[in-house]
């Protein structure tokens, strides 16, 4: 009796790791081809007027963004929040289209910074915001990146079948497929993960954005007390202002330590002022923070800033 | 002779100027400046399980008193004995100096109004509610301040004035009086009583303190929302009465469409202007 | 006038006030108008804050309307809180399917509020001491 399809087992094996390893890296590979490609479109400088909604979308996405709105709208007085953390209009206007969306959906009810998170996300503004900053280079096309993660999780796929079809005939044969199996089950976790990477990915225009934002705020902060240490109610944060502190940094960064506390989501409910982990949420996490790696902030902690 | 402003008629009682503190603004009230004491309603509170927002307050030593709005103090139904121990519970919970309700009636054949409604100022009317007040006095176990109301409507037999049927009832009962000052506004403009001449019959030294706020007036009928700005002519009334005799404390009472900390905080400044200016 | 006297006629005020009842003798008319709208708009104003939240967005701006033709036909009566007017209110339009069930949310008055919330939400008869004012 030869070996299972003609070809034996530490070939395969061989060739199965090379097909693995190939399937692991097509997405990254092809996702380093998007940031070439836009590096080459819109160059690798940051843009010099970032607003606070683009960096906003840049460190943390769609949530981030409404999170900085509403930060902005506490501190101008049009929200206030209770200890019960919910958030409540005052009646004083907003001015734009993101924060009068936010406004409408607190108007009806008073409601936490996640219930406004989730309900301001899917609106109109938050899109228009989202669009604006992939036309000028600052963010990839989701759709782009959704193809990069198809061929990422098809070829793990395609791989994991294999591997599954092969330890089926050698059992079958009564051969060993002990290595195999291992194998195997690593090609179905790539697979797997590769489902979990964010669509929202920042181009090399956005990186240099974002990072440029955050060093001048570190400049900024080594004359002076770090904000955190200010008094309750000094709410003039380096160059950023609250909303730009609270877009590249988190709520846990609003310079307020007690409306922070309130403000961020509670210890225990998981990321923090982090997306936490999922779909389009973000995973810019670690090379975000122009080199400091710190971007994700703990959970509650006090982001890049603490 | 007008008393220090400093000196409380009722020993322990509020000094200053306070809010209505209310869940929707129990931050704001924590963090407003210049707040001396603040006021609860007692409906609203379980006395076992106090807002942890209070806790913050007493433990600056801010008199937190208790405002019941269920009483029925002027209703000839029998006094429903555990809307008194529940204010008594509420009061004591919070180590109050005093609790308030006011003179109205919000109950009656089996139905409940969900508001304030006026008693006629008539001598049997009054001695119903010396009756309902003494027995509330015999249990509440700190001293009972009562509230003029704001009316939309009048009763035909109305006998005395409001100051009169106030005076005599704080004298017969020896309760303190919560003299609302929009109120008094209120039956002004919606009755056409004279404000002068209620603070003429009214025992101001009697005023444990003054609510005041904001309302609104529509068609020759002022509304006391609790949801608009105070109006000048309250801030005005709120002159007259220091000028006759200063209460130990005034109070501004806000019940909805809560304005930003800032408006919040100038309308206390507004109180605090016309409370302590200097009077010759 | 007796306290049987006054009981008697407070309740007629009331119930011409909050149940269709007729209007006491020497009472102006319009005056009475005046205040019955005003404890309807109170008790509107604060049906709509324990009414949940799946229920305003089922409904919209029919709600308010629905909760009007609900007061005018269901004086509230002594021994039942806000809260339980609001759960009956509720109920009935589950009832006629105008409102999808949620027995998960069926005792609670107020979306995420949590018991506590809800207790404190039924002792809390009176919220706002106001009458109507525009929103």
């Amino acid at each position: 009796m030869g070996p299972t399809w003609g070809i034996s087992g530490p070939l395969f094996l061989l060739v199965y790791v090379v097909l693995l390893v190939a399937a692991a890296v097509v997405g990254p590979v092809l996702r380093r081809s998007l940031d070439r490609r836009s590096a080459r479109d819109h160059g690798e400088a940051a843009v010099p007027d970032a607003s606070v909604e683009d960096l906003a979308l840049l460190a943390g996405g769609r949530r981030r963004l409404v999170e900085a709105a509403i930060a902005r709208l506490v501190e101008g007085g049009v929200l206030r929040v209770s200890t019960d953390r919910r958030l409540a209009f005052t009646g004083r206007p907003p001015i734009g289209e993101l924060d009068e969306t936010v406004v409408g959906v607190v108007e009806a009810r008073p409601s936490t910074t996640a219930g406004i998170v989730a309900r301001t996300t899917p609106s109109a503004a938050v899109r228009d915001l989202e669009a604006g900053a992939q036309r000028r280079g600052l963010l990839h096309d989701p759709a782009a990146v959704r193809r990069t993660k198809a061929i990422g999780t098809g070829a793990a796929a395609a791989v994991f079948v294999l591997g599954v079809a092969r330890v089926a005939a050698g059992i079958a044969r009564d051969a060993a497929v002990g290595f195999l199996v291992v194998l195997v089950v690593i090609a179905a976790v790539v697979a797997f993960t590769t489902l979990f990477v964010s669509t929202r990915r920042v181009t090399p225009r956005g990186k240099a954005t974002l990072s440029q934002a955050w060093s001048r705020e570190m400049q900024s902060r080594q004359g002076g007390a770090p904000a955190h240490a200010r008094a309750p109610g000094a709410v003039l944060a380096g160059s950023l202002g609250v909303a730009g502190l609270v877009a590249v940094f988190g709520l846990s960064s609003y310079p307020d330590p007690q409306l922070a506390g309130l403000l961020a989501a509670p210890v225990g409910g998981g990321g923090g002022g982090w997306d936490g982990g999922g779909s389009d949420g973000g995973s810019s996490c670690g090379s975000s923070c122009g080199g400091g790696g710190g971007g994700c902030g703990g959970g509650g902690g006090g982001g890049c800033g603490g | 002779m007008t008393p220090s402003p400093d000196a409380p008629a009722l020993p322990g009682g509020p000094v200053g100027v306070g809010i209505g503190w209310r869940r929707e603004i129990d931050l704001t009230v924590e963090r407003l400046p210049g707040v001396d004491f603040v006021e609860v309603v007692a409906e609203d509170l379980d006395p076992d399980e106090l807002p942890a927002s209070l806790g913050v307050l007493r433990e600056r030593g801010l008199p937190v008193l208790p405002h019941a709005v269920s009483l029925s103090l002027g209703g000839a139904e029998p006094l429903r004995h555990d809307r008194v121990r529940h204010l008594a519970a509420v009061a004591d919970a919070l180590g109050a100096p005093m609790a308030s309700d006011h003179v109205a009636f919000v109950r009656a054949g089996g139905l409940e109004s969900g508001h304030l409604l006026p008693v006629p100022r008539t001598r049997e009317a009054l001695a119903v509610v010396v009756d309902n007040v003494r027995a509330t006095q015999a249990e509440l176990g700190v001293p009972l301040a009562l509230e003029n109301i704001a009316p939309l409507l009048a009763w035909p037999d109305d006998a005395m004035t409001e100051g009169a049927f106030l005076g005599e009832l704080c004298e017969r009962t020896g309760a303190w009086l919560l003299l609302d000052v929009a109120n008094l506004h209120a039956s002004a403009v919606n009755l056409g009583q004279d404000p002068g001449e209620v603070l003429d019959e009214l025992p101001l030294e009697r005023v444990v303190y003054v609510h005041a706020a904001g309302g609104v007036e529509r068609d020759g009928v002022y509304h006391d929302t609790h949801a608009h700005p105070l109006t000048p002519p309250v801030l005005d009334l709120l002159d007259e009465l220091c000028a006759r005799r200063r209460p130990p404390a005034v109070l501004l009472e806000r019940d909805d469409r809560y304005p930003p900390d800032d408006e919040l905080a100038a309308e206390l400044a507004a109180l605090r202007s016309v409370h302590a200016r200097v009077r010759a | 006038m007796s306290r049987e006297d006054l009981a008697a006629r407070q309740a007629a005020l009331l119930a011409a006030l909050v149940a269709d009842g007729p209007a006491p003798a020497g009472f102006d008319p319009a005056r009475l108008a005046l205040e019955a709208d005003a404890l309807r708009a109170k008790r509107r104003r604060l049906l709509l804050r324990l009414i949940p939240a799946e229920v305003h967005e089922q409904l919209g701006a029919d709600l308010v309307a629905r909760i009007d033709g609900w007061i005018r036909t269901h004086a509230r009566r002594t021994g039942t809180s806000l809260h339980d007017e609001a759960t009956a209110f509720v109920d009935l339009l589950r009832a006629a399917d105008l409102v999808p069930p949620s027995p998960r949310r069926r005792r609670r008055g107020r979306r995420g509020r949590g018991w506590r919330g809800v207790r404190a939400m039924r002792l809390s008869w009176r919220v706002t001491p106001g009458s109507p004012h525009p929103r």
